[in-house]
């Protein structure tokens, strides 16, 4: 399919190749549309849409396929960040992150499909079993400058700060998608989430979810699983970073 | 002279009885109208702060109750106020207690049991637990009794005070849990190949967690093969949905890398020859 493709972009009619998927949107009659998706598993999944209803790709958080089962993520630092004491130091990660479709018509809008973009989707349990939570887990790569975001990945501005009187070594953050924002450039497929600060010491951190740090972006507007709460925009992690 | 004489009696009498009577009666009254605004404040009270820690119907029952509590007790003393000696009254009524608290000893202990669990929050409407036998969702914990809707969707209902005298398990409690699973493989079998054929498998399973990692060894010889004993940390609510891609997963990938799995074999010992004894049957030789 040729013309503009990204965030925010409708889909057009005809075939549009995302990632690992093919979507075929085809005109039925002048009042339906038939949606279909290919998966590079061979897996079909169609439907017929109101031709009033336009679907809209935006990037999602990694908690809705193969199945909801929790809104944590687990970012697993591929090699750990080691920090001194009272140490503060800017780091950036790539989460992965899905592709929503919307359906949109008017002011209406609501998910439709969720492209699963995380081809080895993994759960992990974060403290112990009787009061811990089960997260989704993502691997990233650490880096020192901001990379290029790409379908698929959200880039992640995370700022370390060791607030304890001894070194510090971080493996992972959790992150829980109610808090955790998503941003997205309209027309390409880049996007972010909001700067993240852990306070971390020995035996536990606490994530704290601050503002946007790209300007010129879109707000993802959550589905109701991951409703931002009005108060308390953090995570506690008191098993350790 | 005559009718002075009346006169003086009758105010005599009015002084002696009619007059401390009416007041009697007036301090009664009083000790009734305290009471009752006493009783009538102390059941919104109760009611507003019982309504936090209780759902609505426990929280009326417990305001209502304290309501005739206290309306009992002002009446017992306007009663005494009147000059009738109620100590007859405390021990008819000490008695009746004591017949009513038998009749009612099933009713009352799911009412207390009730109370405990709202109290300990040890159930909520959604949990999954394992209650006498009959394992489930939670849908309801009222007063008297607790709803469970079983795996199979039919509605139990479990008096509280059953809850509290039997063993419960609350598997919501907990964010993950451990199930175990055995395969056995064929004694010719490469037991690091299977266990490895094994591990790949599970590490597919979106619902299996990475961490902690699944446990996958040898545990035993078996009668007809070698066992393989899988550990596996499951999101609780989703233990039914794992354990049914956990067993057809390790089956087609053993099946997948040609490993037998073996059936069941015995092998038979006969204290003397068998003698085969066959009609018609022709040999060859």
């Amino acid at each position: 399919m040729s013309g503009r493709q990204g965030y925010g972009v409708p889909l057009q009619v005809g075939v549009t190749k995302l990632g690992p998927y093919e979507l075929r949107l085809e005109y039925v009659d002048r009042t339906m549309f038939r949606y279909s998706r290919l998966g590079l598993g061979g897996d079909e999944e169609s439907a017929f849409v109101d031709a009033g209803i336009r679907l809209v790709p935006l990037p999602m958080y990694p908690v809705f396929k193969p199945g909801f089962v929790t809104r944590h993520i687990m970012v697993r630092l591929a090699e750990p960040v080691l920090l001194r004491p009272e140490g503060r130091r800017v780091i950036y990660l790539e989460m992965k992150v899905d592709v929503a479709l919307y359906a949109v018509s008017g002011g209406a809008k609501s998910m439709f499909d969720v492209l699963q973009l995380d081809d080895k989707p993994k759960l992990v349990l974060y403290g112990p079993p009787e009061s811990g939570v089960v997260a989704r887990e993502v691997r990233s790569p650490v880096y020192v400058s901001e990379p290029r975001p790409s379908l698929g990945k959200a880039v992640v501005k995370a700022v370390l700060s060791n607030v304890g009187g001894s070194h510090l070594r971080i493996t992972r953050i959790l992150l829980d998608a109610a808090p955790l924002r998503l941003f997205y450039r309209f027309g390409s497929w880049a996007s972010y989430t909001q700067e993240i600060e852990v306070q971390a010491e020995r035996f536990r951190a606490t994530v704290l979810y601050r503002q946007s740090f790209k300007r010129g972006l879109q707000e993802l507007e959550d589905p109701p699983e991951v409703k931002p709460p009005r108060f308390f925009q953090k995570t506690e992690m008191p098993w350790g970073v | 002279m005559v009718l002075q004489a009346v006169s003086e009696i009758a105010s005599m009498l009015n002084e002696i009885v009619f007059e401390p009577l009416v007041g009697s009666v007036l301090v009664a009254l009083t000790i009734l109208g305290i009471g009752f605004l006493v009783g009538i404040f102390v059941r919104r009270a109760i009611g507003r702060v019982a309504t936090r820690f209780f759902p609505r119907d426990i929280a009326s029952l417990i305001s209502r109750i304290s309501y005739y509590g206290i309306m009992l007790l002002a009446g017992l003393i306007a009663v005494q106020k009147l000059g009738i000696d109620v100590t007859a009254l405390a021990v008819a009524g000490g008695f009746a207690g004591l017949v009513l608290s038998f009749a009612l000893q099933p009713v009352l202990s799911n009412f207390f049991s009730g109370l405990y669990l709202h109290g300990e929050k040890s159930l909520v409407p959604g949990d999954l637990v394992r209650i006498g036998g009959h394992m489930g969702r939670v849908i309801e914990v009222n007063t008297m009794s607790t709803r469970l809707r079983s795996l199979d969707g039919e509605v139990i209902r479990i008096p509280n005070s059953k809850i509290i005298g039997e063993y419960m398990v609350n598997y919501s409690k907990s964010a993950a849990m451990r199930l175990t699973f055995e395969a056995s493989i064929a004694y010719r079998e490469d037991i690091g190949k299977a266990v490895e054929t094994i591990r790949r498998a599970l590490d597919v399973i979106y619902l299996v967690l990475g961490d902690p990692p699944p446990e996958v060894f040898a545990s035993e010889m078996g009668d007809s093969g070698i066992i393989i004993k899988v550990r596996v940390w499951v999101p609780t609510d989703y233990w039914y949905q794992a354990s049914m891609q956990v067993v057809r997963t390790v089956r087609e990938a053993l099946g997948r890398e040609g490993i037998e799995i073996p059936f069941n074999q015995v092998d038979v010992w006969l204290r003397t020859p068998l003698v085969v004894e066959g009609r018609g049957v022709q040999g060859s030789g």
